[in-house]
């Protein structure tokens, strides 16, 4: 019984933070976004804006296309969705609040960051239309590039923890933050972190150059599912950002999930502004700089872990 | 309050989804409705709830409309704004809301509102040109030829095989694009055939903007082949389609929110606005597009722009022509030609507009109300307009070759960069001969 009580607190925790984060998401979106289009203070528009948005999309029909993969138009926001819980679940938010505090948990993370690629995949598939498809095979040359030097930086602050758990990772940064410790580690996590759920600058997939790539044929609620689930993603690579380089739980005062909760709010306004104030990357150049700049400096952050420890 | 009408409330107040087919004769309709928060313009019909009808709508456009318009899932509508009376669109869309008001966005809410209340039915679907077909097979009845093996899948023929650049075969995958897709610009239509990702071919398809009756109040550009026009005019009016075309650029690679920010600083454009014009072009160059996002984009070789007259792009390639040098109207303000930039790429174009717009804003504002030039060819914000002759129809020639070899994300920041305007060609076909506007 205790079990199911565990699992169903899982799922309640995880669907809420889900949802929560999607919703700051969207608010910081319009927030930042009407400030930099200088349409003037509109808090209240930002705050009910994202639900009005929501709801015209739950009542309007999706769009159908000439034949679609119906099955891969489904599956599509429900694994990103999925994979976002599985991501969210790793990261610690205070001593005794994780979902899933495995040993290997760095690991668990990795695996759903890289199964992203499948999601946005069937995504641009699904609808069946050339433009759509064109922003799909985008993701799959981005993503394989970009998630050597993410997971690279995200690794180098295993050492000071000695333990791919991510509840220890945070605990290595009672004494002095891994920001401090691994100074390259979060500029390349965040920076290529933008493009796991390929958001702002690193949002190629669904970029105007494509006609609105993967997303350009869906409309009503798959649309939505799939905007939230993104956004999802995206608060998990904040949270857990917060987590690997931000000392997580630790503050003034001592361990406690507020400064989980603040810092990942200050990170995700960071990742989400991003969009507002960036142009978008030609395919080409990020798959060079991750290579060539990105891999390197998150090699050399590795060993500077490393030398540290010794 | 059940959850049903609770999401039925909050789907009532939210903006307008909006997506626009505008003729040559309301161009100005996107951009302005952009900067109205009770709409939000959508990058496709997939998103819309309205297509919103605007000026003049050829048969080109119509076919586009027609398409658009079965794309946008039910419920949906059609709001034709100042279309001539009798005009196609009535034809192709019975029952069709018109609306004739300077301004279309009450007319929009309200139909929006009925429409999301369930007071007015959903336009039906109209059977646009690309509605599926069945499959059709190699054998007389239609059957075989499943697979590799030939026939027409669906209406559309299978790639055929082509020899690529390196001599090996390759599919070649031919994709119709435009009239009104983002990223391309507003009115570009052609068939791009892909050889892999690489664009191997480019057909140029005809202007959907043409036509014999544009109405509407013609642009000052236009205006001044035949009349004086006032210079401060010409050179507002100047500053605004650069900051236009920056919008746009800015609008395609991504920066949507900075795009409307430059939108704003144009409608509301005078000359005293030096100072947030310098500003923007700082941030812009910067900081927005520093990463090298448009470095090495969209280069061309200035040969070949050379004696074409096509403006900023040729001031940005180092090319000094310019036809104000040589109009006593500007040599009496100081005129002095603009192009230190030169820089032939996008980056270099976008930095070349901003600071033409500064100098735009300088001369309107040491112009003056009474500085007048004298009718004739007039050097435009895309280039020399001339009778018969404007900036798009000498331009386009040359897309074939310059985009060969290119991935489409260089295309489009190729095609974003040089600030194509059909419409504006549209305009010099219809001002300046009359039956020309069924030519190609």
């Amino acid at each position: 019984m205790s079990t199911l009580r565990t699992v169903a607190l899982s799922v309640v925790l995880l669907g809420g933070l889900m949802v929560v984060g999607a919703y700051l998401h969207a608010v910081f979106d319009r927030v930042i976004g009407g400030a930099v289009a200088g349409s003037g203070p509109r808090v209240g528009t930002a705050l009910v804006g994202p639900l009005r948005r929501a709801a015209q999309l739950m009542v309007a029909a999706p769009g159908v296309t000439e034949r679609p993969d119906r099955v891969a138009n489904a599956a599509a926001p429900a694994l990103m969705a999925g994979l976002a819980a599985v991501a969210l679940a790793t990261v610690p938010f205070s001593p005794d609040l994780i979902v899933a505090d495995t040993s290997t948990g760095f690991v668990l993370y990795s695996a759903a960051v890289g199964f992203v690629m499948v999601a946005v995949f069937l995504h641009g598939w699904g609808p069946n239309s050339p433009f759509a498809l064109h922003g799909a095979y985008r993701y799959p040359a981005q993503s394989l590039s970009l998630q050597v030097p993410f997971l690279t930086a995200m690794l180098a602050t295993t050492l000071p923890a000695e333990s791919l758990q991510i509840s220890e990772i945070v605990r290595s940064q009672e004494e002095l933050w891994n920001v401090v410790r691994q100074p390259l580690g979060l500029p390349i996590y965040l920076l290529v972190g933008l493009g796991v759920p390929s958001w702002g600058p690193l949002n190629l997939p669904d970029g105007e150059d494509v006609a609105g790539g993967t997303t350009a044929e869906h409309g009503g609620i798959g649309l939505l599912l799939w905007k939230a689930a993104e956004a999802a993603m995206l608060v998990a690579v904040a949270a857990m950002g917060v987590a690997a380089f931000l000392g997580g739980w630790w503050g003034p005062g001592g361990a406690s999930v507020v400064w989980t909760a603040l810092k990942t709010i200050v990170l995700l306004a960071l990742l989400v502004g991003s969009r507002h104030l960036v142009a978008r990357l030609p395919l080409e150049r990020l798959i060079v700089a991750c290579w060539v700049v990105l891999l390197p400096l998150a090699l050399i952050n590795l060993v500077i872990a490393g030398v540290w420890l010794l | 309050m059940g959850l049903s009408s609770l999401l039925g409330r909050l789907a009532t107040d939210a903006p307008v989804a909006v997506t626009v087919v505008a003729g040559a004769d309301a161009g100005d309709v996107a951009p302005d409705l952009c900067l109205r928060p009770e709409v939000s313009l959508v990058t496709g019909p997939r998103q819309a709830e309205v297509l919103l009808l605007a000026g003049t709508c050829t048969d080109d456009l119509l076919r586009a409309a027609l398409a658009a318009h079965d794309a946008i899932p039910p419920p949906r509508i059609v709001l034709a704004w100042r279309a001539a009376p009798g005009d196609v669109v009535s034809a192709a869309f019975p029952g069709v809301e018109r609306c004739e008001d300077e301004d279309p966005v009450p007319t929009l809410r309200r139909i929006a509102a009925e429409l999301r209340t369930g007071q007015r039915p959903s336009s039906p679907l109209r059977g646009a040109p690309t509605a599926r077909s069945a499959w059709r097979g190699v054998g007389p009845f239609g059957q075989g030829g499943r697979g590799r093996r030939g026939g027409e899948p669906y209406g559309r023929p299978l790639a055929r095989r082509e020899t690529a650049r390196d001599g090996l075969l390759i599919d070649a995958l031919e994709v119709p694009v435009g009239p009104l897709q983002t990223g391309v610009p507003d009115g570009f239509t052609g068939t791009i055939t892909f050889h892999g990702d690489l664009v191997a071919r480019l057909e140029v398809g005809r202007n959907p903007f043409l036509s014999p009756h544009l109405t509407g109040c013609q642009p000052a550009f236009l205006r001044s082949l035949e009349h004086p026009v006032a210079v401060e005019e010409l050179e507002l009016e100047r500053a605004r389609a650069l900051l236009r075309a920056v919008a746009w650029t800015l609008r395609v690679h991504g920066l949507v929110s900075l795009g409307e920010r430059v939108l704003r600083l144009a409608a509301g454009l005078r000359p005293q606005d030096q100072d947030q014009v310098v500003r923007l072009r700082r941030f812009v160059t910067r900081w927005a597009v520093s990463g090298g996002q448009l470095r090495r984009v969209g280069v061309i070789d200035p040969a070949l722009l050379a004696g074409r007259s096509l403006g900023p792009l040729a001031r940005a390639a180092g090319l000094t022509e310019d036809l104000r040098a040589e109009d006593p109207a500007y040599l009496a303000l100081g005129f002095e030609l603009a192009n230190e930039a030169a820089n032939n790429d996008a980056a270099g174009r976008l930095r070349q507009r901003l600071m033409e717009t500064e100098q735009a804003l300088q001369l309107a504002q040491r112009a003056g109300p009474e500085a007048v030039r004298a009718p004739g060819p007039v050097e435009g914000p895309r280039g020399v307009i001339r009778a018969g002759s404007a900036p798009a129809d000498r331009l386009e020639p040359l897309l074939p070759q310059l985009v060969v070899g290119l991935g489409w994300q260089d295309v489009a920041g190729l095609l974003a960069s040089l600030d194509l305007d059909r419409r504006e060609a549209a305009w010099v076909a219809a001002t300046t001969s009359p039956a020309s506007g069924a030519r190609r």
